[in-house]
């Protein structure tokens, strides 16, 4: 069974990084009327987004997946 | 001389104009700005007084600021339509005019998100014995095959098959994504109205569901995620979060009106 963790909206404990990814573009957008600085968005929706499949993933995956076989004793 | 952009108006949400929170005038939002509502037709934009209109950047505090605003809005609201962080209108006016044309598509939006808040329930892997990738090739057969023709060449894997390898990997976590969110809305169906679900922000986290929730079964929704646990294996951690106003539920994007535009 999974363990269970809460946190409330921004008034618990949750905190802004639940709800940074959701804020910057969700909800109500409005063309010609959003002004955030690209530079400071650049980082945080590195942080806050999809690991999109890329190569570089597919060879991180890859490693991964070896390293699994030191790691393991046969079945 | 350069020209400065003169102050311009912060706006954080549209609600119904019967639920115009009093207790908004005492509170402060972006760069301390005193928040209050302008009102049109049937609604009321959230909105404070920002010094300049240059852009905002993503900083913390005001990332804060502008949750915090919201925060209370969804506490004193029947319905609120979140606006994306960020978005600075030239001037009262134009909030106004915004509100005038888009009476229709908000009133709507609203009805949709009435009496609800969102709920996010996440489900991450978090075991670092197995780690991820043990708990995969366990659970396919087919991949645990592949890791040991790999392991038995005896030699290093050429990039074209380390990428060949890598995408079978993506793809049995791909399957699994799937698998786990089918079980987990069908788990919390009954409560959530609607559910959406976003894509993960890293490989360990297999679901990130936003759910609509009616205000009044918040208690029966928070009951279904703890049943919910049950459904998958000890290492994995089932985190709720929440409540936010419905960001994932208003999906409005609109042409501003043009300064001096009647």
């Amino acid at each position: 069974m999974a363990e269970v963790q809460r946190s409330g909206g921004t008034q618990g404990g949750g905190g802004l990084a639940d709800v940074i990814g959701v804020i910057l573009d969700k909800g109500i957008v409005i063309d010609a009327w959003v002004r955030v600085a690209v530079v400071g968005l650049e980082i945080i929706t590195i942080q806050a987004r999809v690991v999109i499949a890329s190569v570089d993933t597919y060879l991180r995956y890859a490693d991964a997946v070896a390293a699994t076989a030191t790691a393991a004793t046969p079945a | 001389m350069a020209r400065k952009e003169e102050g311009g108006t912060y706006l954080y949400a549209v609600v119904p104009k019967a639920a115009a929170p009093e207790k908004l005038g005492e509170l402060s939002g972006v760069e301390e700005g005193k928040v209050y509502g302008i009102e049109g037709g049937e609604l009321t934009a959230v909105v404070s007084d920002v010094p300049t209109r240059e852009e905002l950047r993503p900083e913390r505090r005001l990332l804060a600021a502008h949750q915090r605003v919201l925060d209370q809005v969804i506490d004193s609201s029947p319905a609120v339509l979140p606006v994306a962080f960020g978005t600075v209108a030239e001037s009262g006016a134009g909030v106004r005019e915004l509100l005038d044309r888009y009476q229709e598509d908000f009133s709507q939006q609203m009805k949709r998100v009435e009496g609800k808040i969102e709920m996010g329930v996440r489900l991450t892997y978090r075991a670092s014995k197995p780690n991820l990738f043990e708990f995969l090739i366990a659970s396919s057969p087919e991949l645990r095959a592949e890791r040991d023709r790999a392991a038995e060449s005896g030699r290093e894997l050429t990039r074209e098959e380390k990428i060949d390898l890598g995408q079978k990997v993506d793809a049995v976590l791909g399957s699994m994504r799937d698998e786990y969110a089918e079980r987990l809305v069908q788990a919390l169906g009954d409560f959530g109205i609607d559910s959406k679900r976003n894509p993960p922000r890293n490989e360990s986290e297999l679901v990130d569901l936003a759910v609509l929730v009616p205000k009044d079964k918040r208690e029966e929704f928070e009951a279904a995620v703890e049943s919910a646990a049950a459904l998958f294996p000890d290492t994995f951690v089932l985190e709720q979060v929440g409540p936010f106003p419905p960001y994932d539920f208003v999906d409005m994007h609109l042409t501003a009106p043009m300064a001096g535009e009647a």
